[in-house]
């Protein structure tokens, strides 16, 4: 199982006068196979966070470690390959590719890995997410819930070690934000992956074992869910 | 306020300004330039041909002063220079001729002779055109003193050909020069002499005609002033025409500037030029469509809107078509130089400027008309909404086995050239469509030299086992004294590749006297047909082609002899016994079996008359020859390489034409040579007799040395290379707002794990498939056309009587061009986009709306 730690974290954007700290030197450890959510205010500096960690935005100083590997001293194809086999990201607005269908979407980090898929993982993945009457259509034909599970299982096929979430719930509306915060936490279970996510919603961030309160910059809360734990 | 909002998109979106200003400006600068470098070109060589010769209308030669007063008293006439013609002048050493006229300044100036020394006053001072001296061989000229044969040829007062002839002394008082290219034309040149009125020359008569330059008040009279004064003076065409270089020129720019094939290259860039445009524009303004929604949700109307666009649309086309015009007049001055490569003034007609307007207006309206109309047909938030998002249909009841399969790449690379397919489709039309015009092109100028390969056979074929040949200039060598000496003769012997040399004697002065009613009236047609100007009307004297053969030359044609024999041994006799040619290429029908004498018989004596020199004088003499063996029809077409002689033949043993015509040194020469070494050795012969008596080297490449590259040909490669330049820019700008509007979707791909490689390999495939389709697209219609184009001359030769006819065939080579053309414009197009995909932030491409 692969740890996930950052060292003095820090992000400056612009220059001279203009200089803005989203991260002002942060220090943690993620715990494998728990569900960790972040919360705070808007421009806290929440997915700034959770961009340097996942490998997207290049920290100003720091390090960000995946056990013992500083990723920023990784080179582009490196960097690429962490991304693909062990980083899983959702985004708020899906962000699936509009020229492939479903299935191709789910399996594009194994086709950009050049591997063959595992047919009966993908199948599994696809079943429980509800998508097996899905997989020929395109993006535009499905929902945003569709959406969302498709870019699940797309965060899930190279089976990561880590899933980072930016706020996959923020465009949905309340049952299917239900249903794929479930969909995450059954993966997490099943599939015995870490799982990072941003979210506004206070129901959902009760559900995590662990709360991190990033406020200008810092982590200035850090709460264990002693009931999930 | 709508022009200022116009203005202001203008102003403050550069990125998008400046790439569609140089769109336009670069569609319009191949238009222009092709229009200018056309047109620069075509006036550029006649201005050449107006400096080389003349800049007069017409020329008139062998009139007497009263049609020359005539001439001068026409209202047209602006101003008339004309020369006495006199007579010839031959150095008897090399066989050098030159005009003998009497001096005119005027004359000479107008010509454009450049003019050294001092005129002549004396009798016996001169005035020589200074190439005709190197050619005699005589270096530093001016004041030297030097023999010339004066030399008359003309017809009798019974119409018959005579010669007088005499020798005189002269002094070169005076050179006149010309630049070396005048002496290249391809319609000949005649070297000219100036002698005072106060000359007394050593024969009894002289020509006495005149010769001169007409300029007209208005050229475009030329045409009917000919004919009006060929009707009331009674001339010929060879009295009075057209000044010949300069009016091929202009004959050549019309004829191909309104020709089929340049209207039709014409559109089809002005389509490619239009569709270039119009791809470039959609894309810039793929975004105004979001901000048209907004300024329609903000309360503009659409009559506003489609009124701002107009005002962007004018200043696009205004300005794009000026930096066009501007980059054009640079780009035409450049490439007139490189065709062309001499001092070029570019001429640029009022057309080029309006094709260029019409270009970018088209081009411009119609992309505004089709953008604006498409925004304005949608609601307001679909019209804010828009995005490059795709809508996919899927399909039902699709086989499991077609996921995704093959390689991610190219699976993208497919998908993402049909989501646009408009932009596709145009952009495959344009790189379509200048492939198709290049190969058709190339495949013409393949196609005429495989024809030219059977057809120009005429000459070539009629040689035989002769390959090259060495003799005079028919004009400016008279053929009697042209000298191959046994030098030349033993450097030509060892040049490697060098077979066999073997000299003869060749007249083409000569003459059949024959009553009319024994000559074919073939022939007599045939003659008629020529009109030359010292010919005779063909009642008692035919002309002859005399030659003198050693006995290797009589056995080598021994096969050909179809009546009678050989003449390889002296027989005796009251006559000189010779072989006969009977026959001619009658070009009326295209056969050589055209007659001479309708009735003739081994053993028959006929009367010849030659040209002699004895006592030191040339001069006519008749002789009766007998006919020991007549020629068979095919000697002329396949053996020795005189088909085009309008008359009959006569072969002499050479010492009986030596005897005869007291001419002693050779003036022919037959060379056959190795295989594969006709071209280098025919090279070092032209070499060794450059400065020779204007020695002109014949044989079975003559006719491939008029099949020169032409001007028309480096215009083509112009004209292909902006338009690559052109695709190219079109290319490029497709690939770089494929990144810009995808920017999003890539950033996805490079969070899910793509490294920038692969994407740049992604980009790649891309736009290697526009290659390869056009690529596939072009191939196929450039096999159709090549080989429709094959079976057009093949039925045209078979119609001509040709046996031979060209293969079908696929144009590989021009097939190769633009697939490897195709490739490396699409390579370059994803290397000069790069820094798109390398400057791709994760986050804020995926960020964007």
């Amino acid at each position: 199982m692969k740890m996930l730690k950052t060292i003095d974290l820090k992000k400056i954007y612009g220059k001279g006068e203009n200089e803005v700290y989203a991260l002002k030197g942060i220090n943690i450890e993620i715990e494998p196979h728990k569900f960790t959510s972040i919360v705070g205010p808007s421009g806290s500096g929440k997915s700034t966070f959770l961009h340097c960690v996942a490998g997207l935005d290049k920290p100003t100083s720091g390090r960000v470690y995946l056990d013992d590997m500083n990723i920023y001293n990784l080179n582009d194809d490196q960097l690429s390959q962490v991304r693909r086999q062990e980083f899983g990201f959702i985004f708020q607005n899906f962000n699936l590719i509009p020229v492939i269908n479903v299935y191709d979407n789910i399996i594009l980090p194994v086709s950009i890995d050049k591997k063959k898929e595992n047919k009966e993982y993908i199948n599994n993945l696809i079943e429980k997410l509800g998508l097996k009457s899905q997989i020929m259509k395109f993006p535009n034909e499905l929902s945003g819930g569709q959406q969302q599970r498709v870019a699940i299982a797309r965060a899930l096929a190279n089976k990561p070690s880590v899933i980072f979430a930016d706020e996959p719930t923020g465009n949905l509306d309340s049952k299917t934000t239900a249903e794929v915060v479930e969909i995450l936490k059954m993966c997490i279970r099943e599939f015995n992956q870490t799982l990072v996510m941003i979210t506004h919603n206070e129901d959902i961030a009760k559900t995590a074992d662990r709360i991190l309160t990033i406020i200008d910059g810092k982590i200035i809360d850090d709460l264990r869910n002693k009931e999930m734990l | 306020m709508i022009i200022k909002l116009a203005f202001s998109y203008i102003k403050k979106q550069k990125g998008k300004t400046i790439p569609l200003l140089a769109g336009v400006g670069l569609a319009v600068m191949l238009i222009f330039s092709m229009l200018v470098i056309r047109d620069s070109g075509y006036d550029s060589q006649i201005r050449e041909a107006k400096n080389l010769h003349g800049d007069y209308n017409l020329f008139f030669d062998d009139i007497d002063m009263n049609s020359v007063e005539e001439l001068k008293k026409q209202k047209e006439v602006k101003k008339l220079i004309s020369v006495k013609y006199l007579c010839e002048v031959v150095n008897t050493d090399n066989g050098v001729a030159v005009d003998l006229n009497i001096f005119n300044k005027d004359y000479i100036d107008s010509l454009n002779y450049k003019f050294i020394g001092r005129k002549p006053i004396k009798d016996g001072e001169i005035v020589i055109e200074e190439k005709a001296t190197e050619q005699m061989g005589i270096k530093d000229p001016l004041n030297k003193e030097i023999d010339l044969m004066v030399l008359n040829k003309y017809l009798d007062k019974d119409n018959i050909p005579q010669i007088d002839s005499g020798n005189k002394r002269f002094k070169i008082v005076g050179l006149i020069q010309k630049p070396e290219k005048y002496y290249e034309s391809l319609n000949g040149f005649k070297c000219q002499a100036f002698i005072s009125e106060e000359t007394n020359l050593p024969i009894t008569k002289t020509e006495g005609t005149y010769k001169g330059n007409i300029y007209l008040h208005n050229k475009k009279n030329e045409s009917t002033f000919l004919n009006k004064m060929y009707k009331k003076l009674n001339l010929k065409d060879y009295n009075l025409f057209y000044n010949v270089e300069v009016f091929q020129g202009e004959v050549y720019k019309t004829a191909t500037k309104y020709s089929a094939k340049n209207i039709q290259n014409s559109i089809i860039l002005i389509i490619v030029s239009c569709l270039v445009i119009y791809n470039i524009y959609n894309i810039i303004l793929a975004d105004r469509i979001k901000q048209i929604g907004m300024l329609r949700a903000v309360g503009m109307s659409n009559r506003d809107i489609k009124r701002m666009f107009r005002v962007s649309s004018l200043f696009y086309i205004v300005f794009g078509t000026l930096i066009g015009i501007l980059a054009g007049i640079v780009f035409s001055y450049i490439g007139v130089r490189i065709i062309y490569g001499y001092n070029s003034i570019l001429t640029i007609e009022k057309e080029s400027i309006i094709s260029s307007f019409l270009v970018s207006i088209i081009a411009v309206s119609v992309s505004n008309f089709i953008v604006v109309r498409k925004t304005l047909k949608m609601s307001i938030i679909e019209s804010i909404n828009k995005s490059d998002k795709v809508k996919k249909r899927s399909k039902e009841n699709i086989d499991e086995r077609k996921k995704m399969q093959g390689n991610i790449l190219i699976k993208f690379a497919s998908r993402n050239i049909w989501r646009n397919k408009s932009k596709t489709i145009l952009t495959i039309t344009a790189m379509f469509l200048v492939g198709a015009i290049f190969i058709q092109t190339s495949v013409i100028n393949d196609r005429m030299k495989l024809t030219n390969n059977i057809t120009s056979g005429l000459k070539p074929m009629s040689y035989g086992n002769v390959d090259i040949t060495l003799s005079g200039n028919y004009r400016n060598t008279e053929d009697i004294f042209y000298n191959i000496n046994v030098s030349i003769i033993q450097k030509i012997k060892k040049l490697n590749g060098v077979k066999k040399v073997e000299p003869f004697f060749y007249n083409q002065d000569s003459f059949l006297s024959i009553s009319k009613e024994r000559v074919s009236d073939d022939l007599i047609k045939e003659l008629r047909r020529q009109e030359q100007k010292y010919y005779s009307d063909y009642d008692k004297e035919y002309p002859l082609l005399v030659k003198g053969y050693n006995e290797s030359l009589l056995k080598n044609i021994n096969r050909f002899i179809a009546k009678g024999e050989n003449i390889l041994e002296e027989k005796p006799g009251d006559c000189k016994k010779v072989l006969l040619v009977n026959n001619i290429y009658s070009r009326g029908i295209h056969s050589y079996s055209t007659k001479v004498i309708k009735d003739v018989n081994v053993g028959d004596v006929l009367e010849i008359k030659l040209p002699v020199y004895r006592d030191g004088v040339e001069r006519y003499e008749k002789f009766k020859v007998e006919v020991s063996g007549i020629m068979d029809n095919t000697y002329i077409a396949t053996q020795d390489g005189d088909p085009e002689f309008t008359g009959g033949q006569i072969i002499f043993r050479e010492n009986d034409y030596r005897e005869l015509t007291g001419q002693q040194n050779y003036n022919k020469l037959f060379v056959a040579v190795e295989d594969g070494k006709l071209k280098s050795v025919e090279e070092k012969i032209e070499q060794m007799v450059k400065d020779y008596s204007f020695s002109s080297v014949g044989g079975k490449n003559e006719n491939k040395k008029y099949i020169a590259r032409t001007s028309e040909e480096k215009l083509d490669i112009i004209y292909q290379f902006l338009m690559i330049l052109i695709l190219s820019i079109n290319i490029i700008t497709i690939v770089r707002s494929n990144i810009i509007l995808r920017t999003k979707e890539l950033s996805v791909l490079r969070a899910i794990g793509m490294s920038v490689r692969n994407l740049k390999k992604m980009i790649l495939v891309e736009s290697e498939t526009y290659g390869i389709i056009t690529s596939i697209l072009t191939a196929i219609f450039g096999i159709y056309d090549y080989n429709k184009g094959i079976a057009k001359i093949n039925n045209a030769m078979l119609e001509n009587g040709y046996n031979q006819t060209l293969s079908y065939g696929i144009p590989f080579k021009q097939i190769l061009i633009v697939f490897i053309v195709s490739v490396v414009m699409c390579f370059i197009a994803v290397y000069v986009s790069k820094d798109k995909v390398e400057k791709i932030n994760i986050i804020e491409g995926i960020s964007e709306n």
